[in-house]
């Protein structure tokens, strides 16, 4: 499966993707939200990973930018940080599907991933 | 119109002079480029080190982070070239800054390889020298970093700096104590000789919002304590905590002998919602200044003050309007009667009476 990974912390954007790979997906990174944004020109992927604070565009500008395409549902994961509720809530207004507070653990991520593509 | 000449003849001995100054201005320029040109260069190797060691490890921590999945258990693998280049202390301080940003994204098994590289690696001493320096930045800095990575071997030296003379040094030391202990960690509130600022107060009400436990042995000292902000923190806490059982003893801070910690009082008990708190709060009002008046007939009308009607509507006739609009609010939240009350009252279509009434009635409905 193609999942679009945007975040801008570069330990957390490798550890994830080491993660998703690991699970056997094909994994498009973008280190800020502008990337993210342009990656999403090449088209739909099957799921997105993506941080709400980021250079460029934030995470609600992503979400937003996948709803107003006519494409098929696109999950979306959010990474929100501790103390951002009124963001995550946003979120989910735009269409969000899932959000995963930091710290997290890789390993819950991937379930979360699995369960969402499997739906 | 005159026009000064100059005149330098070539025999003079101010020519020479003169090509020896700009000989030795041009030098001094040559020479100054030189250097400006020589710390770039040593600064562009430096960076290029510095993303090259970054690239690095970060490769390790990603290793690290799984290297329980792949079944290993035992420490984890460093390359001896790795290892070596942690002799230099600007490439050490590069890893525990990146140990660090993992650790905080990163929670479970994962983290755990974490804080153990970080021991492995001896980083913790990096951190511990931070702590004996002289410089406050560096202190706090030490401090983040033994709390981010879960070092409660050293509790003794963290606890010392939590009554630091430096704000920011004692407000980290304070958090990192909280953060690796809960509530067993506020224990540096009896000792603390300085004030606990409100940003401070927030910062560790957050902190033990998931913390296991219960304050509540140690409360009824911190209640007492000659710290004024320490009474108004213990308030808060056992409001934040919903401790109701503690209810009689907020009620006792409202003798209190300092404004702000019968304010804060006021405030817990409406937080509590202690409805058995009624009459010691009507019986405090005479005493208490407007802020505290406010604070009073606000929690009243929080909490919900059926069987004293009567004190409210008394409030309707006081001078200041403030009182009086808290007193029809209070009044409007009670129900029924208090509304009727309201309706009632003998100037309740006289201004500013009629206006305060239909903002509270209209507050009441939404």
């Amino acid at each position: 499966m193609k999942i679009l990974v945007a975040e801008d912390e570069p330990i957390l954007i490798r550890t994830i993707e080491m993660r998703l790979k690991r699970d056997g997906h094909d994994v498009h990174l973008a280190e800020d939200g502008q990337q993210a944004l342009d990656c999403l020109e090449a088209g739909p992927p099957d799921l997105i990973i993506t941080d709400i604070m980021m250079p460029y565009a934030s995470g609600l500008e992503i979400i937003a930018a996948v709803r107003a395409r006519p494409w098929p549902k696109v999950p979306v994961i959010i990474l929100s940080a501790m103390g951002q509720e009124d963001v995550v809530l946003e979120a989910f207004k735009l269409g969000a599907d899932d959000y995963i507070t930091k710290p997290f653990s890789p390993n819950e991520l991937s379930v979360r991933v699995r369960r969402l593509l499997t739906h | 119109m005159f026009y000064p000449q100059l005149h330098i003849s070539p025999g003079m001995p101010g020519q020479d002079w003169l090509v020896l100054a700009m000989v030795m201005v041009l030098g001094v320029l040559a020479a100054l480029l030189s250097l400006i040109l020589y710390f770039l260069l040593r600064r562009r190797r430096a960076e290029r080190l510095r993303i090259r060691w970054a690239d690095i490890y970060g490769r390790i921590i990603q290793r690290t982070i799984f290297h329980e999945d792949a079944g290993e258990r035992d420490a984890m693998p460093v390359p001896v070239v790795v290892a070596r280049s942690l002799g230099r202390p600007q490439l050490r301080q590069l890893m525990i800054a990146q140990l660090i940003g993992a650790k905080r994204a990163i929670s479970g098994t994962a983290a755990t390889n974490l804080v153990q590289l970080y021991r492995q690696l001896a980083l913790d001493r990096d951190s511990l020298h931070k702590l004996a320096s002289p410089k406050w930045h560096l202190q706090a800095q030490g401090i983040q970093e033994l709390a981010t990575m879960e070092q409660r071997d050293y509790l003794t030296r963290l606890y010392r700096l939590t009554n630091a003379q430096n704000e920011v040094v004692r407000r980290e030391a304070q958090g990192a104590i909280v953060q690796l202990y809960g509530f067993d960690g506020l224990r540096f509130l009896d000792v603390i000789d300085t004030p606990l600022s409100e940003w401070q107060q927030i910062q560790l009400l957050r902190l033990l919002q998931h913390a296991i436990g219960t304050p509540e042995e140690n409360i009824f000292r911190w209640l007492r304590s000659p710290n004024v902000t320490v009474r108004i923190f213990t308030l808060r806490l056992i409001a934040e905590q919903h401790l109701q059982q503690m209810i009689p003893h907020v009620t006792e801070c409202l003798l209190d002998l300092s404004g702000p910690v019968r304010l804060q009082a006021i405030r817990s008990l409406g937080e509590l919602a202690a409805t058995d708190s009624v009459r010691s709060l009507t019986s405090a009002y005479q005493a208490e200044g407007l802020a505290g008046r406010l604070a009073i007939l606000q929690t009243l009308g929080s909490i919900g003050v059926q069987g004293d009607l009567e004190f409210l509507d008394l409030q309707l006739s006081a001078t200041d309007n403030r009182i009086k609009l808290e007193a029809a609010r209070a009044l409007a939240r009670s129900g029924e009667e208090g509304l009727q009350r309201l309706d009632r009252y003998p100037q309740t279509n006289h201004s500013p009476w009629k206006e305060i009434f239909q903002q509270a009635k209209s507050e009441w409905v939404l």
